[in-house]
């Protein structure tokens, strides 16, 4: 009988083990790149005008996000769950570590007048880019990313279907790879601050040498 | 005359009854819970609504189409991912199932609320009408409320009791 018992309580363990496993894995979905892809110039404004290019990306982890500002549903979920993913980051790792979020706007008509206020509804760090068409395309390019605007309605309305993924790019401006949906803050900033470690102290070795 | 008179009054009152009658039916028939608008800011011309339907009857109901007195256009849109790219389409209608209950909530179906007519604050109430096959109308309030952020809450609670 006790026996018995022990036999049991080990089952349950592996089985419980088996399934922490499974949900860690199929809650944060993304693709890391081997070697970070350099993302290629490009020249935007951030939300108060000034001047933003591939070098803004420099000295510092960004999570990137291509959206539009009359996005009511997939957008601000998504911005939402960032700011949740940075706040579980801040108990994980340094500021200094800490990721910039970034929302590249790929409707400017529309999104410029609107683009400061929509972004710091979720974080006041939250930066919104956005610029002349072919400068957006060059850095959806950079990003492996996508936008798309559908055909306007007969009253002239229109949506943007773009990329899901967020964009993670490294401190030397290099795409580290991207992480889809759904953002589950705790995993996804979990995956998020190991891969900012290895990064980091990888290159920390390399200039040490 | 007067019997006449009368007759069109009893018809009216009986009429009205029956159509308080019909409307509380549909009201326990089909009915919305947890309905909520993400506060925007003002310079934010689009909100979604969220809420779960939920349908009491023995029969499956359709949602056709939705108004609300505080918004220019009201539209059922759904946000899907395809290979990687968010899309958003409209949707004609949503069916719900005889005795179950569909959850519009963010990333998937939406009522999208276009225009507002005048500014909205957290905590107040926006009000929406679903329309559906059968000619009836749910009445819903949905709140105003600031999306979760800053917590270690999850998506999960957006839907979280009022």
């Amino acid at each position: 009988m006790i026996i018995e018992r022990r036999q049991l309580l080990v089952v349950a363990t592996v089985v419980a083990a088996v399934a922490l496993t499974t949900v860690a894995v199929a809650r944060v979905d993304a693709v890391i790149l081997d070697r970070p892809a350099l993302v290629q110039a490009f020249i935007l404004d951030d939300h108060n005008g000034k001047p933003f290019t591939a070098d803004s990306l420099k000295g510092h982890w960004s999570l990137i996000l291509a959206g539009f500002t009359n996005c009511p549903d997939v957008c601000p979920f998504t911005l939402a769950n960032l700011e949740q993913v940075v706040a579980e980051l801040g108990l994980r790792l340094r500021p200094d570590r800490l990721p910039l979020v970034i929302f590249l706007a790929v409707d400017p008509d529309r999104d410029r007048a609107n683009l400061k206020a929509y972004v710091q509804q979720f974080h006041p760090d939250f930066i919104g880019v956005t610029g002349e068409l072919d400068q957006i395309e060059r850095a959806l390019k950079g990003l492996d990313a996508v936008a798309v605007r559908s055909k306007p309605d007969a009253r002239g309305n229109y949506s943007v279907s773009h990329s899901a993924a967020v964009a993670v790019v490294d401190p030397q401006g290099g795409l580290a790879g991207k992480i889809n949906p759904p953002f589950d803050p705790e995993p996804t900033a979990e995956f998020l601050a190991d891969l900012f470690r290895r990064r980091d102290d990888a290159r920390t070795g390399e200039m040490g040498r | 005359m007067i019997a006449a008179r009368r007759a069109i009054l009893v018809i009216g009152v009986v009429g009205a009854a029956f159509y308080a009658a019909a409307q509380l039916l549909a009201a326990e028939r089909v009915s919305a819970e947890n309905a909520w608008v993400p506060w925007a800011p003002p310079t934010v011309e689009v909100h979604a609504a969220y809420m779960t339907i939920v349908n009491r009857s023995n029969e499956e109901q359709s949602v056709v189409g939705a108004e609300s007195p505080d918004y220019e256009r009201v539209e059922l849109h759904s946000s899907s991912v395809k290979n990687g790219v968010s899309e958003m389409r409209d949707v004609d209608q949503v069916a719900i199932p005889a005795n179950q209950r569909v959850a519009f909530e963010p990333g998937g179906l939406h009522v999208m609320l276009i225009g507002p007519k005048r500014p909205h604050a957290v905590d107040s109430r926006v009000r929406i009408v679903l329309r559906l096959q059968s000619g009836e109308l749910v009445e819903i309030s949905a709140v105003v409320r600031r999306r979760d952020t800053g917590s270690h809450a999850g998506h999960d609670q957006h839907g979280a009791p009022q």
